[in-house]
């Protein structure tokens, strides 16, 4: 039985149990035989320890070669503070052990502090992750649009990687820590039924509000449907990994770089490539537009050129594609970001490219 | 009419609601008596809503006709997960071919099958939305936690180059 039941099917326009507060307390906390497992701060940010916090990237990198010390892969960018929790590399063809001739894989910060590093001596099995290591918990933690890249540096002649992809897993960081530190409770039950129970058929069921001022910032709708106005992890991350771009069969290629499914609003569009290209040709550059479905554009940019307002790309780097077009910003659930390119003159060929969305769920 | 419930708080350091147990769910919420978002024991937020979905783009890069011997690793997670759908796009026009194609697999870590599509039919990349490979296996969606999918590709006849393959994966996380 729960300790506080809510049976109402009255008062529409209102919430449920509202929560008026302007001061440093967590709304809720959950705890698990004495231990933290969920909390909903005053950011309306819920933390838990399951894996809804831990969000993992998968992101494919193509064939390393033997010798690929001159490239940066960039790896990840936030719109909000992140830590980085594990790293993992898999290759799609195994490659054996070599204890002269191997890479050295390291993931970095911006400033270029080791996150993790590890060799590949002892060679890699086909579909098989292995882990680069612990991360640094000084470096693996990402302020707001500060990138990490990787690296895979050469020992003697080095060692070819085929298929080569990067696991990463993150978790988008809490505004603040949690003020509780005593050990009380407040509620308590021995039977295995929800605590707080709410059965409505027309209030919201949770409204959380600042006391003075009335403005929400969390909501759980009659449907469920969460919206936390302020919260940093409402954001989430897609990373499409296009690869190199010949200027010769730009007009063929059409990237879909994320398929919507439900509701989604797009904030912010990321371009990054392993190598360096700098916007120094007026004649020859790549003009990239991300579309929505394959004719709504949401934003443009121009690579390699022209000299005065061309893109530069530094390799590792993610850097901004500009503001979104707002209007197109707005994806149904089955819609697609597409990804187009054009050729002025005789364009420009570009390697390793990657596009990294940012995103909010909607419904 | 006003809430239910209100609460006001301007002091203090605690949390207004806290809950300490040992089994069951914390928060359950109903819609007419169908629930709809709760919050488990393990601190999962669980909701009926579209927001339970997370989303993945891998894209893998181009495959060559007889790409049989590869066996790239498409989705790893250290927590338990469920696979609810996988999706293939390509980057430049395929064209339909029932004699030369691939078969693309997705498999658990133990070489259990979650899903197959022998890739016969044609794909326009302007008008296409990611071709669905169907419906997941019950039993090997699910993904216990560091348990990870991977594909493979096996070619019908001379087989089918593919430019810029990618899986749009579609998943769920577990307690």
């Amino acid at each position: 039985m729960a300790i506080l039941t809510f049976d109402d099917d009255k008062g529409a326009g209102d919430p449920v149990l509202e929560v008026l507060n302007d001061h440093g307390n967590d709304i809720f906390l959950f705890k698990k035989s004495g231990t933290e497992v969920f909390r909903l701060n005053k950011y309306g940010e819920m933390v838990s320890t399951s894996g809804w916090d831990h969000r993992v990237l998968n992101i494919p990198l193509g064939d390393i070669a033997a010798d690929s010390d001159a490239f940066r892969y960039p790896v990840i960018i936030s719109n909000k503070k992140i830590t980085l929790l594990t790293a993992y590399i898999s290759v799609d063809t195994t490659v054996a052990a070599s204890a002269t001739a191997y890479q050295t894989v390291a993931l970095a910060d911006a400033d270029g502090n080791s996150i993790v590093s590890t060799t590949t001596a002892a060679g890699l099995t086909a579909k098989t992750p292995v882990s680069l290591g612990t991360l640094s918990t000084a470096h693996g933690i990402l302020n707001a649009e500060e990138a990490c890249y990787l690296t895979f540096t050469k020992t003697l002649t080095g060692m070819a990687l085929s298929g080569c992809v990067l696991h990463l897993e993150y978790a988008v960081d809490a505004t603040e820590t949690s003020a509780i530190t005593a050990e009380e409770q407040v509620i308590n039950s021995l039977d295995t039924n929800g605590q707080i129970t709410s059965d409505q058929t027309v209030r919201d069921h949770l409204s959380i509000k600042n006391k003075d001022d009335g403005t929400e910032y969390f909501n759980v709708s009659l449907d469920g449907i969460v919206e936390a106005v302020n919260a940093a992890n409402r954001f989430h991350i897609a990373i499409n990994s296009a690869g190199a771009i010949t200027a010769a069969s730009d007009d063929t290629k059409v990237i879909t770089a994320f398929r919507a499914n439900g509701a989604v609003q797009i904030d912010k569009i990321y371009i990054g490539s392993y190598a360096s290209e700098a916007a120094d040709s007026d004649a020859d550059y790549e003009t990239i537009d991300i579309k929505k479905n394959a004719s709504n554009k949401l934003a443009s940019i121009s690579v390699g050129g022209p000299v005065a307002s061309g893109l530069a790309l530094t390799y590792g780097v993610y850097v901004s594609m500009g503001t979104i077009e707002e209007k197109e910003a707005l994806l149904a659930s089955g819609d697609r970001i597409t990804i187009h390119f054009t050729a002025t003159s005789s364009g420009e060929n570009l390697a390793g490219l990657f596009f990294l969305i940012v995103y909010r769920k909607l419904d | 009419m006003g809430a239910v419930m209100t609460l006001r708080s301007g002091k203090g350091s605690r949390a207004i609601v806290e809950v300490n147990k040992d089994s069951g769910d914390f928060l359950v919420f109903y819609k007419d008596t169908v629930e709809v978002f709760s919050v488990d024991i393990n601190g999962l937020p669980d909701t009926t809503c579209n927001q339970q979905y997370f989303y993945e783009s891998v894209n893998i890069g181009d495959i060559v006709a007889d790409s049989d011997a590869i066996t790239p690793v498409i989705f790893f997670k250290q927590q338990a997960a469920t696979l609810v759908g996988i999706y293939l796009s390509c980057d430049e026009d395929k064209a339909l071919d029932a004699a030369n194609y691939q078969t693309i697999a997705v498999l658990d870590e133990s070489a259990n099958s979650i899903v197959s599509l022998a890739w016969t039919a044609a794909f326009d990349v302007d008008t296409d939305v990611p071709l669905t490979m169907g419906s997941l296996s019950g039993t090997h969606k699910i993904l216990t936690a560091g348990e990870h999918a991977y594909a493979t590709f096996t070619k019908t006849l001379n087989g089918q180059a593919i430019s810029g393959l990618t899986f749009h994966i579609l998943y769920t996380v577990e307690s």
